[in-house]
């Protein structure tokens, strides 16, 4: 038997509009729900890209003191040979520390303008041949204990606090995504209960008369599905105007030194849409399921 | 075309609402279940189309023991009988025309054939020049008409119907019966359960009479009492 899908059409449509208050706020709260999960999906997405380089690089960064002595600097630089750890080193002298800082900050004149390289330190750039962070410490360590070295600076720290705490916020993100969806999947259900009972003489007569389990079932279970879709649409819309925000506000702004290194590219956010699109389906299909179930049993 | 064995029906572990009853009922009979209120009458009439489920005893209908049909069975079990109550079961939202339709509708009858059997019906329980109108506009008698054609548009072996003219005043439930009298002589098997003494004396017709779940007279061309 085929499905009558003008029948189907014409009872969930008159579900729909006879339930408007609930189906408006089901759809609204699988909306926002799906647009934390695309959101929550982007961020993760621009971690991995963004410190997928400095996950493997383990570089220290030995900053001399203005102050110090040619004969400290090559002892230093001995020191850095002889450790036996060390794969590559590069010295830094003013001049080249000077271009670098030229480099960086290309963006701001006035103060490359102050600077003047006597006031910028040299450093060694080490880069050691063990990616363990306990041996690479303990390096550092010994080194930042010799005369005339500043400060020792490990290159993948800060970066990593950046990427810790932007992972916990998109823990959060995606906690109150999966809450939320929970809300959504029971709203659905309550939504659907209340569409059941509304339609209880239809469903009475369609029992009566002898119409399949499943005949009656597919107006509500579409139902279910329209809010999961709908509220997916809007969420698509939320997971673009999200990622048009980050970039304008992070990427874009040099000021967010590291939060601007997050960042992804179109296919990441199709692919967001497409997560959206099967989640919210599979919350409405829960949903509606669930509440035909327990409420249509024949 | 109906035949109860020693059927039992208990509600919530208590209250008995048929006790052991045995009945046969042929093809094209027309039976009239009596009793009180609550002699187990509508019991009765549920355990035809597998509205309920005996405890004890098994039910054929159509050949079938469906007390052992499974769930998805139970649709074709029903299409195959009507049932008509007491208080129409109309949708209100639907006019005549749709009513019908609807119960077509939900077993999947093709748009041309529903188009074609629905002013049938109606020409048939005397309802043709109704189609268009909604059920708060028709009488009682009417409404019960409308009731009867939506569970005999796709002309089932058996009708049941629970106090039909319950409803009724005299005048409209002779009406009611001449139109289940007609549809029975189509060949259709009738059940029906009523408290109208008038009716069952007039008709002369088989008589099973209830008394708290038991069968306590079955009579062909019986009355009342």
């Amino acid at each position: 038997m085929a499905i009558r899908l003008d029948y189907v059409m014409r009872e969930t449509g008159s579900n729909l509009a006879r339930n408007f208050t609930l189906t408006f706020a089901a759809i609204i709260t699988v909306a926002v729900s799906l647009t934390m999960v695309a959101a929550s999906f982007l961020i993760g997405q621009g971690i991995n890209n963004s410190f997928l380089g400095l996950r493997s690089e383990q570089r220290l960064f030995v900053y001399m003191n203005p102050t110090a002595s040619e004969e400290q600097t090559e002892a230093v630089s001995k020191a850095i040979d002889d450790s036996g750890q060390v794969d590559t080193v590069e010295f830094y002298d003013r001049d080249r520390t000077y271009e670098e800082f030229q480099t960086l900050f290309r963006d701001q004149p006035d103060l490359v303008n102050s600077v003047n390289p006597e006031d910028l330190p040299t450093s060694f750039r080490v880069k050691p041949e063990s990616t363990d962070a306990e041996i690479v410490s303990s390096l550092g360590e010994s080194l930042e204990s010799l005369e005339g070295v500043k400060q020792v600076a490990y290159a993948a720290e800060y970066a990593r606090n950046v990427q810790r705490s932007v992972t916990t916020l998109n823990r959060w993100v995606q906690f109150t995504g999966l809450i939320l969806i929970a809300a959504s999947v029971l709203l659905i259900f309550n939504t659907i209960r209340t569409a059941v009972f509304a339609r209880r003489r239809e469903i009475e007569v369609q029992r009566l008369v002898g119409a399949r389990n499943w005949f009656i079932r597919m107006p509500f279970i579409a139902e279910g599905l329209v809010h999961g879709l709908l509220g997916a649409v809007l969420a698509a819309g939320g997971a673009f105007a999200f990622n048009t925000l980050w970039k304008r506000n992070f990427v874009e702004q040099v000021s967010f030194e590291l939060l601007n290194e997050i960042r992804w590219d179109t296919g990441d956010v199709v692919m967001s849409v497409v997560i959206v699109f099967i989640i919210g389906a599979i919350t409405g299909a829960v949903g509606s399921g669930i509440a035909v179930s327990r409420f249509l049993r024949v | 075309m109906i035949k109860l064995e020693n059927v039992t029906k208990v509600y919530k572990g208590e209250h008995v609402a048929l006790r052991d009853a045995s009945v046969d009922i042929q093809k094209g009979e027309f039976v009239f279940l009596v009793g009180p209120s609550g002699s187990g009458k509508s019991t009765f009439l549920r355990l035809l189309n597998r509205e309920e489920r005996p405890e004890k005893g098994t039910i054929h209908v159509a050949g079938k023991n469906i007390g052992e049909l499974p769930g998805h069975k139970v649709p074709d079990l029903r299409r195959n009988v009507g049932a008509v109550f007491q208080d129409f079961k109309l949708l209100p939202t639907k006019n005549v025309a749709e009513n019908v339709a609807f119960a077509l509708e939900a077993i999947g009858r093709p748009k041309t054939a529903i188009k074609e059997a629905v002013p049938q019906i109606l020409d048939l329980v005397g309802l043709g020049s109704k189609s268009k109108n909604m059920p708060d506009e028709l009488s009682g008698g009417e409404q019960q008409r409308v009731s009867i054609a939506r569970a005999f548009v796709n002309r089932p072996l058996i009708l049941l119907a629970d106090e039909p003219t319950g409803n009724l005043d005299p005048a409209t439930s002779v009406g009611i019966m001449k139109l289940l009298d007609r549809i029975n002589r189509t060949g259709t098997t009738v059940v029906m359960a009523t408290h109208d003494r008038g009716i069952v004396d007039t008709m002369r017709r088989r008589v099973i009479e209830l008394d708290n779940g038991r069968i306590v007279r079955d009579q062909v061309r019986g009355v009342y009492e």
